[in-house]
């Protein structure tokens, strides 16, 4: 005979509630790191504006959601779309393959090579937002752990490794 | 010029580390949102349809998980109740969570379904069949030898041919292929051998010629380790087990490739290693290679696939097609220590 089962797939509320963490902090520091750093601030001038992207887990999320608005303004929105509409999206597979990210058991490279990531819009969009979570990955962490979280650790000058961490962690920390 | 050629996968290869996790994604690309997972007694025992629930995990995507039994009654009452199942509830894919038989049901039920269960009581059923078929879903838990990646299907002596009976998306897992006996592993990487080996050396497709060149290359370098590493205590151990699980998905993605390449030499004449499996496929191949080695296009690829450059380069040109069944040979011995090559059709 065969046996029969029924399965509902339960949630993961405490890896949820850490991404949800870590994105909030991230999307705040990208916030912060517009203003204040260099290589951050010269993607966004990059693109085209209005512009929003998103980042998030499929199919249920969390999501980071950011905005570069008609005056050049990079902000935040939070965790949902809401009636924005959104140009970009690049989402992880599954809120699994996110966590591997943002545990830093897995770059964002090579996340990408093992087809963790798909990207509704913009390809090269998609590259600038890459690099601008690559940026913000290492001016937000201690450098042994961004050297997990990226391919290869860049070779800034001083103050920007000094500095301009300090004011981008200090700016996402106090919100603006 | 090049003659005009036909290469047809619709199999999607998906394999590596947390691959599982990618299957709510692939499945709702395809329109699958509520799978109906079969899987046999070795996946039920191992509670491997608990791994594929956790994959499943923050998608909201409910499953059916039906486990076939060992006593199971004929096929075609096991298919009209598993059709019931699969209609009443509402699902609308296929994953098959084993391997053999079991995604040969998977197969003949996704036939049903579509079809309707009257194709299961006609004696004279459609052979050639032209419907799509429902998503369906091939999560290998043990390498296998490659038939579930074909395009054909039996059921009580009839035969149902069908490009859409070939799984779209084929998930390889090594995690879950941890205790697999030694003797499957060899059959396994002797059947897939055979396979590509028989299809570098013959076909004249140059895209089943790229696929068996690739298979015979995860087989070279994933059966001599699985061999000589045997100890199945290894697996407890973090740093063995990961050892083992790069050669295992090496494996059976040669056994999925050895599938594709089955669907798809058609320009090829049937071989004696066809219908043969594990060490006798391999040793019919050598026959076949020795007795037709002066019509092998492509004998002398062999020798480089399954040797290094340096060997290749060493070998003159006259020599390589020898070389190469030698090379066969050899590595046959290596990994199951036999140097018998009498004829297949016997009991070797």
């Amino acid at each position: 005979m065969t046996q029969f089962t029924e399965l509902q797939p339960g949630r993961q509320r405490l890896k949820r509630g850490y991404l949800k963490c870590m994105l909030w902090f991230f999307g705040r520091a990208v916030q912060a790191a517009a203003r204040v750093d260099p290589g951050v601030k010269s993607e966004f001038a990059a693109m085209p504006a209005p512009y929003t992207f998103c980042l998030g887990a499929f199919p249920n999320g969390p999501y980071m959601v950011m905005e570069k608005n008609d005056a050049g303004h990079v902000r935040h929105l939070g965790a949902s779309f809401g009636q924005t509409p959104v140009h970009l999206q690049l989402m992880f597979k599954s809120l699994d393959c996110m966590f591997l990210v943002f545990t830093f058991q897995e770059n964002t490279t090579t996340a990408t090579a093992r087809d963790r990531l798909f990207v509704s819009g913009d390809v090269p969009q998609a590259c600038a937002v890459v690099r601008i979570m690559d940026m913000i990955q290492v001016l937000l962490l201690p450098k042994p752990l961004a050297k997990l979280a990226v391919k290869r650790y860049p070779a800034w000058s001083l103050a920007r490794h000094t500095l301009v961490r300090a004011q981008v962690l200090f700016r996402a920390a106090a919100g603006f | 010029m090049t003659a005009l050629l036909r290469f047809f996968s619709r199999t999607k290869l998906c394999f590596g580390s947390h691959a599982l996790a990618h299957l709510p994604f692939e499945l709702s690309a395809m329109n699958g949102w509520k799978p109906f997972v079969l899987t046999d007694p070795p996946g039920k025992d191992a509670r491997l349809h608990l791994d594929m629930a956790r994959a499943f995990r923050n998608s909201d995507i409910p499953l059916g998980i039906a486990a076939l039994s060992d006593d199971r009654p004929g096929a075609c009452q096991e298919m009209e109740d598993l059709y019931h199942l699969f209609v009443d509830k509402g699902y609308d894919c296929i994953m098959a969570l084993g391997t053999g038989p079991l995604v040969q049901t998977a197969k003949l039920l996704n036939l049903t379904v579509c079809l309707g269960p009257e194709i299961l009581r006609s004696s004279a059923g459609p052979e050639q069949l032209d419907t799509p078929l429902l998503p369906m879903v091939f999560v290998p838990t043990r390498p296998s030898e490659g038939r579930e990646t074909a395009t054909k299907v039996t059921l009580e002596g009839r035969t149902f041919a069908s490009e859409f009976l070939l799984p779209d998306l084929t998930v390889i897992a090594p995690d879950i292929m941890l205790g697999t006996p030694e003797n499957q592993i060899l059959d396994a990487g002797l059947t897939c051998l055979a396979v590509c080996g028989n299809a570098v050396a013959f076909s004249g497709n140059p895209l089943v010629r790229a696929h068996a060149a690739t298979g015979i290359r995860l087989v070279r370098d994933a059966l001599p380790y699985l061999v000589r590493h045997p100890d199945p205590d290894e697996i407890f151990c973090r740093k063995s087990r990961k050892n083992r699980c790069r050669p295992l998905a090496f494996l059976a993605h040669a056994a999925a490739l050895s599938g594709i390449i089955r669907a798809n030499t058609g320009d090829l004449t049937p071989r004696p290693s066809d219908n043969l499996s594990g060490r006798k496929a391999a040793l019919a191949l050598v026959k076949d290679l020795k007795a037709r080695k002066t019509l092998s296009p492509g004998l002398s690829h062999l020798l480089l696939l399954l040797t290094d450059p340096d060997r290749y380069a060493a070998s003159p040109g006259s020599r390589r097609a020898d070389a190469a069944i030698l090379a066969v040979e050899t590595f046959i011995h290596d990994v199951s220590g036999t140097l018998e090559t009498e004829a297949p059709n016997g009991d070797a």
